[in-house]
């Protein structure tokens, strides 16, 4: 393969060329209730070109039929040619990678029959089913997938890599009368079939909570002391700052820019931001971004203060910053663009027990139903939350719902326990009609002083 | 490829099987910040069998157009010894009904032609500190059917898709007002002044900065608005959607451009 697309290349009259192509092995069984709802297996492969003259915009230009790649990578270069731009596009300096990464699928799954995976959601989903009588649905879904993936540019680059991703994620639905809560679950590893086995007790657990949440009162709305659980804690981080660190974001609108000046206070010295492609084994992991650069640990907000921000070689070159490895497409269909990977808050100092030992009524807000950022205006569900009472975590509580502006949300998170932890959860992030995307995040737990929680306002 | 599929497919199954080949070719240009930044050609193919074997339904998709109808059924085969317990006909021939999926000016715009629909929606929409996004795109598709039952069908369509977004950011108060258009054929030069008119409006109305009042008040939902209203609901149905298309910034930045004929049917790998 690798020597049929360096053929291509060397046929290439564009000033820059990269060429992808992936063949993808994937499977998707779904249990609704007791119900097998699906069972599918499915094979995708094609490949993207991207060409750049000197001048010109980007010609870009994706197939399924390899027999269409010379045609294809002439294709592309055309439409280069005739999109003129000005100032001209440049690309950041990268030097040149030759890696044959296959990384650990763990328990291949493209060896393991789709009985044996039905087999497997079946014991999470009957784990769900079987709490109580109280659970009156439930959904259950298995997914996995391996790419085999390579990648060339005419700048000497040249990559083979297997990627394995694997996700098991399941909702529970409790009622009682007029009154319906829901659990959820959901584990996602850059790994393969082992990684996933002896999961249903995880399933169980949100099952029990959904239960248990029929008979919680709803918080009562109003301003608190804030704990985030790590789970709530990654998601806001990912949601809330993280895009706006995409400097596809700013890098050619001068206003974003401004808001987004490196150097700018974002928080108190507590708060240490970043984004991490090279973690090992998480599913925003990888060696290489789509454009070939390498992955990095990309700092984005050191004491307090914005020092970084996410790159593809293009808006690295345009800000006359380097390249981070971020430039990230989700199949041979899209075009690379800034996104993120394993994001995360850096772990702070001391314990849960001591962020919540000097509140004297707050909101200890678990897990994520669910979110909206308005760019710089975000609210989030809590899973569950728990009021803490007198520095102690008190009763349980629903409907939980967080609300705030970005900018003072955290300029007011004051304490960071030590107890970092990345959550590995399926799903992924959406960008450009370029959904779900595998990222994970992380974060200890995080108290913001004064949050707005929606909840009860009474009569 | 279709009629060697339900060949294949005749043989193995012993309740019959249908199959969807589809063939489509896109053209984007998308103007970033004001600007034209890149043209895109995509051409796919795919081929979707569905099969019946001992009373249960199974399901498979392959973009390897060229691998031997044999391993597609083979995988729908396995799906189906999962799969439900379903009561399925295959109709034989029959008349196809009168519809038009295919238009011609869709059909034959050049790229140029779509480049002079983002620059005609761009010069409406500029204005002093604001910028602005658009994305426009084309796509056609052939598309052919069969079952066991001796029915098919074959049918062209085309479609289009345009979106425009403006963003104005003042310190860290961030506006963005967007649009779309979708349909079969290029739009109408009144569709695209209308598309304009609306994101001028909704901009103009969002630029007169309220306090909002706080406390439990009625609230009065616009169409769009109502969005917010359902989110409960549509997180329901869909779990962990809160990294999903719902993050504004993230999807404005370069524009989704919708396009309806675009859906791979069910199994049909993406």
């Amino acid at each position: 393969m690798i020597d049929r697309l360096t053929a291509a290349l060397a046929r290439s009259r564009a000033d820059y060329t990269e060429i992808r192509v992936e063949r993808t092995w994937s499977t998707a069984v779904s249990f609704r209730g007791r119900r097998l709802e699906s069972a599918t297996a499915s094979e995708d492969q094609g490949g993207f070109v991207r060409a750049l003259h000197a001048g010109g915009g980007w010609g870009v230009a994706s197939f399924t039929s390899l027999d269409r790649l010379d045609a294809m990578v002439e294709r592309a270069g055309e439409l280069s040619r005739t999109v003129p731009v000005d100032p001209p596009i440049r690309l950041g300096a990268v030097p040149p990678h030759q890696a044959d990464a296959l990384l650990d699928l763990d328990g291949d799954v493209r060896g393991v029959p789709i009985a044996e995976k039905k087999r497997l959601l079946e014991a999470c989903n009957g784990a769900m089913l079987g709490v109580s009588d109280r659970i009156v649905d439930t959904l259950a879904v298995y997914r996995d997938e391996v790419s085999e993936y390579w990648y060339v540019n005419s700048q000497g680059t040249v990559l083979h890599e297997l990627r394995p991703d694997v996700t098991l994620s399941g909702t529970a639905v409790a009622r009682r009368d007029g009154t319906i809560e829901k659990g959820l679950e959901s584990i996602g590893m850059r790994r393969g079939w082992n990684s996933v086995q002896d999961k249903a007790p995880g399933f169980r657990a949100v099952a029990e909570r959904a239960v248990e949440l029929l008979d919680a009162p709803m918080v009562k709305g109003g301003t608190y002391p804030v704990i985030l659980d790590p789970e709530l804690a990654g998601v806001f981080i990912h949601e809330a700052f993280g895009h706006l660190s995409e400097a596809d974001f700013v890098y050619e609108n001068p206003q974003a820019r401004e808001m987004m000046t490196l150097g700018r206070r974002f928080g108190k010295p507590v708060l240490n931001v970043g984004d991490n492609g090279a973690a090992p084994g998480l599913r925003g992991t990888l060696p290489f971004d789509d454009e070939g650069t390498a992955t990095q640990d990309t700092t984005l907000i050191k004491d307090g203060i914005l020092v970084g921000r996410l790159h593809s070689r293009e808006t690295a070159a345009a800000m006359d910053e380097r390249p981070t490895g971020n430039a990230r497409a989700i199949s041979f269909r899209h075009a690379p663009i800034v996104r993120m990977t394993n994001t995360y808050i850096a772990g702070g100092r001391g314990s849960f027990e001591d962020l919540i030992g000097d509140v004297k009524l707050g909101v200890y807000a678990c897990g994520a139903f669910g979110g909206q950022t308005m760019l710089e205006n975000f609210s989030f569900t809590a899973a569950y939350g728990r009021m803490i009472r007198d520095g102690r975590v008190a009763e349980l509580v629903k409907d939980v719902v967080l609300a705030g502006n970005l900018f003072q949300t955290l300029d007011r998170i004051d304490h960071i326990a030590g107890d970092f932890r990345w959550n590995q959860m399926g799903g992924g992030c959406g960008k450009a009609g370029q959904f779900p995307l595998p990222v994970t995040e992380g974060a200890p737990h995080v108290r913001i002083e004064e949050a707005l929680v929606g909840g009860d306002v009474g009569p | 490829m279709i009629a060697q599929l339900i060949e294949a497919a005749r043989r193995r199954a012993d309740g019959g099987a249908d199959a969807l080949w589809r063939r489509g070719e896109r053209t984007t240009v998308a103007f970033e910040w004001g600007r034209l930044k890149s043209a895109g050609a995509s051409e796919e193919a795919g081929a979707n069998l569905r099969v019946r074997h001992h009373g249960r339904v199974g399901v498979a998709g392959t973009t390897a157009t060229a691998a031997p109808p044999d391993e597609l059924v083979g995988r729908a085969l396995a799906s189906a010894a999962l799969g439900e317990e379903l009561d399925l006909v295959f109709p034989a021939l029959g008349p196809l009904p009168p519809l038009t999926t295919c238009f011609d000016r869709a059909a034959n715009a050049s790229l140029d032609d779509l480049i002079g629909i983002g620059r005609s929606l761009l010069a409406g929409l500029e204005r002093e500190g604001c910028r602005v996004n658009v994305a426009v795109e084309r796509e056609t598709t052939a598309t052919r059917v069969a079952n066991s039952g001796g029915g098919s069908g074959e049918y062209r369509s085309t479609a289009c898709g345009i979106s425009a977004d403006v963003w104005r950011i003042a310190g860290d108060d961030v506006l963005v007002v967007s649009d779309a258009l979708e349909g079969a054929d290029v739009p109408s030069d009144e569709a695209l002044a209308a598309l304009v008119a609306s994101i001028n409006a909704r901009l103009d109305h969002a630029l007169r900065v309220v306090e909002p009042p706080e406390g439990a008040l009625p609230v009065v939902f616009t169409p769009a608005g109502l969005s917010a209203l359902m989110l409960p609901v549509t997180q329901a149905w869909s779990p962990r959607s809160t990294r999903g298309s719902i993050t504004r910034c993230a999807s404005s930045n370069h524009p989704k451009v919708p396009s309806p004929s675009s859906s791979p049917p069910p199994g049909c790998p993406r």
